[in-house]
């Protein structure tokens, strides 16, 4: 539960601010001149505080859509993405985002009409017949605070009437009630994280059973929502044979693959220092100590062995799939190295 | 010396003397004009620093050293404060600390469950009667805070005042003598207590997390490691026990005599040892 919610003061009136202070009640609100007095000082616990975030709400200034590192597309001429959230209710032990910020508080950029603008100057920009994707969930979970936030009623209704724009909400979560209370859109991706239930229950502190999300998403498939399954990361774990074959079983048991827009597949991956950070901040986590290897710039697991794990899963995938739909990190690298990733056929 | 501690800075005598009772703390020998408490166990301490941003200042640097450098502490600053709207006696904690000074102002991040009410805090270098709405006034808190973030982070250091003055009975009626002061801080004794247990509990957490593995400080003491090979060594060794917990280290071969190339050789062939039983065993 949010126990403190900072606002800077300009947005104490802001009816945005004020809704979701309303689904607060019982937070005690502080007033700042701007979120960064609160969310970047260096003297913060990223660990103590992630037990208890504060939300700050705030106004999203500078460049609201950045380009997405590359190789992370999802079949788009052109990929972007923008962050309404910073950081995460979750506590996935391998989230880039604790090596990323000094604080654990979650801010919330209530501008999110400025987000439109920016979304409609890159639509304008693009050539002809090109399309551009938009990644609403890279510095948060695209849905986790939905009931608090509203964000995905507002950017779905925005997104209906722009069809060279596709949206990919990225999640963890389970809260699909804003998407299920209306009429699918043909160009949203919903797309859930998923890992071997036997890993993820150990690993993905906080956030949902992964058999919950897997209902979750067979729920949005009846509706006649388009799906994303991201194994990305895929984690190396013991018995990562049976829990990646078991997962992909049921994740096609749940979900038909006319369902499935993209499933991508990508290796542990941290800039170098944001993993340095998150081995200070969690020394005795067997999975951050394991070896690394540099590629590309991020350090990631060991290539063969990440290699071997990919291979399999995608051996595992059923035959009705059709493999343009299959995503490998990074773009130009496939089973094999130089081989390509997207698995045209 | 416990490896976390938790540090309590006041003013004024009149403001320690129902804390000491409360916290059952004993007298400590120290210099600069301080008076210094802490417990048995030496976990709990408390300075009287004097009034104003300098004493504050200079009182954590001094308890810091007195509680002898712990991995980590949690710290405190207990006293009366001014506030134009509460009522006298009430207890609050401080949720933004601002220097009237400097126009900085620094929020701490709450405890969890924090039964206390809060207010903005102003630091202000003279006693006044004028109040800036809705805010706390006292003459250290923001020097206290900006202090002590050097050795602790935002979660741990904090500041409990007792409202002693307002609109109503302003300081120059309020009739602040010594007797008065320590009845006021009677009443926050109880809130005292508690917030130092509460906050024990994130700092030895911290405290843990921070400790560095048990062979580091022989080790680089033996190999004479620079800063930055201490540091480096440091991340070995508690990958080494996060993915091999109990396992011994592998024998280091052969360091060269010279002190930098011995040092180096101990990290290289810790690091090639690492990831070689990784290979064979950890996967």
């Amino acid at each position: 539960m949010i126990e403190t919610i900072y606002i800077e003061s300009d947005l104490l009136e802001h009816p945005r601010a004020r809704s979701v202070m309303k689904r607060l009640p019982r937070a005690r609100v502080v007033s700042c001149d701007h979120y960064g007095e609160v969310f970047n000082p260096h003297a913060q616990d990223f660990r103590l505080q992630k037990e208890n975030p504060s939300l700050l709400i705030a106004r999203k200034r500078g460049r609201m859509v950045l380009p997405v590192p590359p190789g992370s597309g999802i079949g788009a001429e052109q990929d972007f993405y923008f962050s309404h959230l910073l950081n995460c209710p979750y506590d996935c032990r391998y989230c880039f985002l604790q090596g990323s910020y000094n604080s654990a508080g979650l801010v919330l950029f209530i501008n999110y009409e400025d987000f439109m603008t920016a979304v409609d100057e890159r639509i304008g920009e693009l050539g002809d017949g090109e399309r551009a994707c938009f990644f609403s969930g890279y510095d948060g979970d695209s849905l986790a605070l939905d009931a608090v936030t509203g964000f995905a009623g507002e950017f779905l209704s925005f997104f209906e009437q722009r069809p060279r724009a596709w949206l990919e909400l990225r999640t963890r979560s389970v809260n699909t009630a804003a998407l299920l209370a209306r009429e699918p859109i043909d160009n949203c991706v919903v797309a859930f994280s998923l890992s071997p239930p036997a890993v993820a229950d150990r690993l993905d502190i906080g956030a949902p059973p992964v058999r919950s999300r897997l209902k979750a998403m067979a729920g949005l498939a009846r509706a006649g929502w388009k799906l994303g399954a991201r194994l990305d990361p895929l984690l190396f774990h013991d018995g990562w044979e049976r829990g990646y074959k078991q997962l992909i079983d049921d994740l096609f048991a749940c979900v038909p693959t006319s369902s499935l827009h993209s499933l991508s597949l990508g290796p542990l991956r941290f800039p170098p220092k944001v993993l340095e950070k998150m081995r200070r901040l969690h020394p005795t986590d067997p999975l951050l100590a394991a070896p690394t290897e540099e590629w590309l710039g991020v350090r990631v697991t060991p290539r063969d062995i990440h290699e071997q794990m990919q291979r399999l899963c995608v051996e595992c995938l059923p035959a009705s799939l059709d493999k343009s739909r299959v995503f490998c990190w990074p773009a130009n690298e496939g089973l094999a190295r130089g081989e390509q990733s997207r698995l045209a056929v | 010396m416990s490896a976390a501690t938790v540090n309590l800075v006041v003013a004024m005598g009149c403001e320690a003397a129902p804390l000491l009772r409360g916290l059952a703390l004993k007298s400590l020998p120290v210099e600069g004009g301080f008076r210094a408490w802490c417990d048995d166990a030496r976990e709990t301490f408390l300075l009287q620093a004097g009034i104003g941003r300098v004493n504050a200042a200079a009182g954590v640097v001094t308890l810091q050293a007195l509680s002898g450098h712990p991995a980590c502490s949690a710290w405190l600053n207990v006293g009366i404060a001014g506030h134009a709207e509460e009522e006298v006696g009430r207890v609050l904690v401080a949720e933004s600390v601002h220097e009237e000074a400097g126009g900085r102002v620094r929020y701490p991040a709450l405890p969890a469950g924090l039964a206390l009410g809060t207010a903005p805090l102003l630091t202000v270098d003279r006693p006044s009667s004028e109040y800036r709405p809705g805010f706390l006034h006292d003459m250290e808190g923001a020097a206290f805070m900006a202090t002590a973030l050097r050795y602790s982070s935002t979660e741990l250091v904090h500041c409990l005042k007792v409202v002693s003055d307002n609109r109503a009975q302003p300081l120059s009626t309020a009739g602040l003598s010594k007797t008065r002061v320590e009845s006021l801080l009677e009443l926050a004794v109880e809130d005292v207590v508690s917030m130092v247990a509460e906050l024990r509990v994130p700092a030895e957490q911290r405290a843990s997390r921070l400790a560095p593995p048990a062979e580091w400080q022989k080790l680089s003491e033996e190999y004479a490691c620079s800063v930055t090979q201490a540091a480096l060594l440091r991340r070995l060794l508690q990958r080494w026990n996060a993915l091999f917990p109990g396992r011994e280290l592998p024998e280091v071969k052969q360091p060269a005599s010279a002190r930098g190339t011995a040092a180096g050789e101990l990290l290289r062939q810790l690091e090639a040892g690492l990831d070689e039983m990784w290979q064979r065993d950890g996967q």
